[in-house]
């Protein structure tokens, strides 16, 4: 017998591998079923018991960090102005104390230039 | 999760599946490795009842510890191939001592059962020239040359070292070389085979 020999027949255990009967294959998953049955989801502590119901009534854990996002979103952009609003309300501000006539107000006076340009 | 979309998930993330309550995962590891448990078993034990005894032992404590299984830490099918491998040494600790004296007389001894399934006269010698082998290198000579597993991964399901593998391995081919050299024409291995 030599090493090639016993490769040979190693290859043809490899090949020849007896496949499970169904009678064994039916067993198996039956005893998953059993066992799967038994599981029970992990249980909740009691100071959360509160708040899944109306968790799951606002569509679950994802909507709602999207609407805590978006609830503070606003209340930053309501705290720190962007410049273009200042500017457009300080315009304002300043031609209403003036009296000024309502129509000659220049809400963007950026634009004069490129008028100017034709 | 239907069965068809399973086939590329991972074994461990299968096991997960199933602790969360999937209907087919269970299905799907259940024809991904019962071949290859019930292939390692019928190899160690030589006998088909007790070899489909192990495998469905083995899987009922992969179905009960699917909920505490740790993701990272090991392979599902080494974590089987270990349970598996346990369960068949138990039963030979518990059924009669080999030995190669045992096996001297082939013809008297009963075809293995991976033998008759197969039906070739090459497999029965095999099977019996590997029952004739100490425990320890039976299991690593199949482990390694029947199931393909690689040298680490035998020694995490063997619980031995890597040199102990390839050790076992070695002294385990060359009992069976020196168990079927009587045999190499009878066996047809003369025709360059």
């Amino acid at each position: 017998m030599q090493e090639t020999d016993l490769d040979h027949l190693f290859a043809t255990a490899r090949a020849g591998r007896p496949g499970p009967s169904a009678g064994l294959t039916a067993r198996i998953m039956a005893d998953a079923d059993a066992v799967q049955a038994g599981f029970k989801p992990a249980p909740i502590p009691a100071g959360r018991r509160r708040w899944p119901g109306w968790i799951t009534a606002m569509g679950g854990n994802g909507v709602l960090a999207g609407l805590a996002t978006a609830a503070l979103a606003g209340l930053w952009l309501g705290f720190a102005q962007p410049a273009p609003v200042l500017t457009l309300t300080l315009t304002m501000r300043e031609a209403f104390a003036a009296d000024a006539d309502p129509w000659a107000i220049e809400l963007i006076p950026s634009l004069d230039a490129f008028g100017l340009e034709g | 999760m239907a069965l068809d979309a399973l086939s590329d998930v991972s074994d461990e993330a299968l096991l997960v599946l199933y602790a969360n309550g999937d209907p087919w995962a269970a299905r799907a590891l259940t024809l991904r490795l019962t071949p290859r448990l019930l292939g390692f078993a019928a190899w160690m034990l030589a006998d088909r009842t007790e070899a489909e005894d192990v495998t469905q032992e083995a899987m009922l404590r992969l179905w009960r510890m699917a909920p505490d299984w740790r993701q990272g830490e090991a392979k599902v099918a080494t974590w089987l191939y270990r349970v598996a491998s346990n369960l068949c040494l138990d039963r030979l600790r518990k059924s009669r001592p080999r030995g190669l004296d045992e096996v001297a007389e082939p013809e008297d001894a009963a075809p293995g059962v991976v033998a008759r399934l197969i039906g070739a006269d090459r497999m029965l010698a095999l099977d019996k020239a590997l029952a004739a082998l100490p425990d320890r290198q039976r299991q690593a000579v199949v482990l390694r040359h029947i199931e393909g597993l690689t040298n680490p991964e035998i020694a995490a399901v063997m619980d031995i070292g890597v040199e102990a593998v390839e050790s076992l391995v070695a002294r385990g081919k060359k009992g069976l070389t020196a168990l079927l050299s009587g045999r190499r024409a009878e066996l047809g291995f003369e025709d360059g085979d």
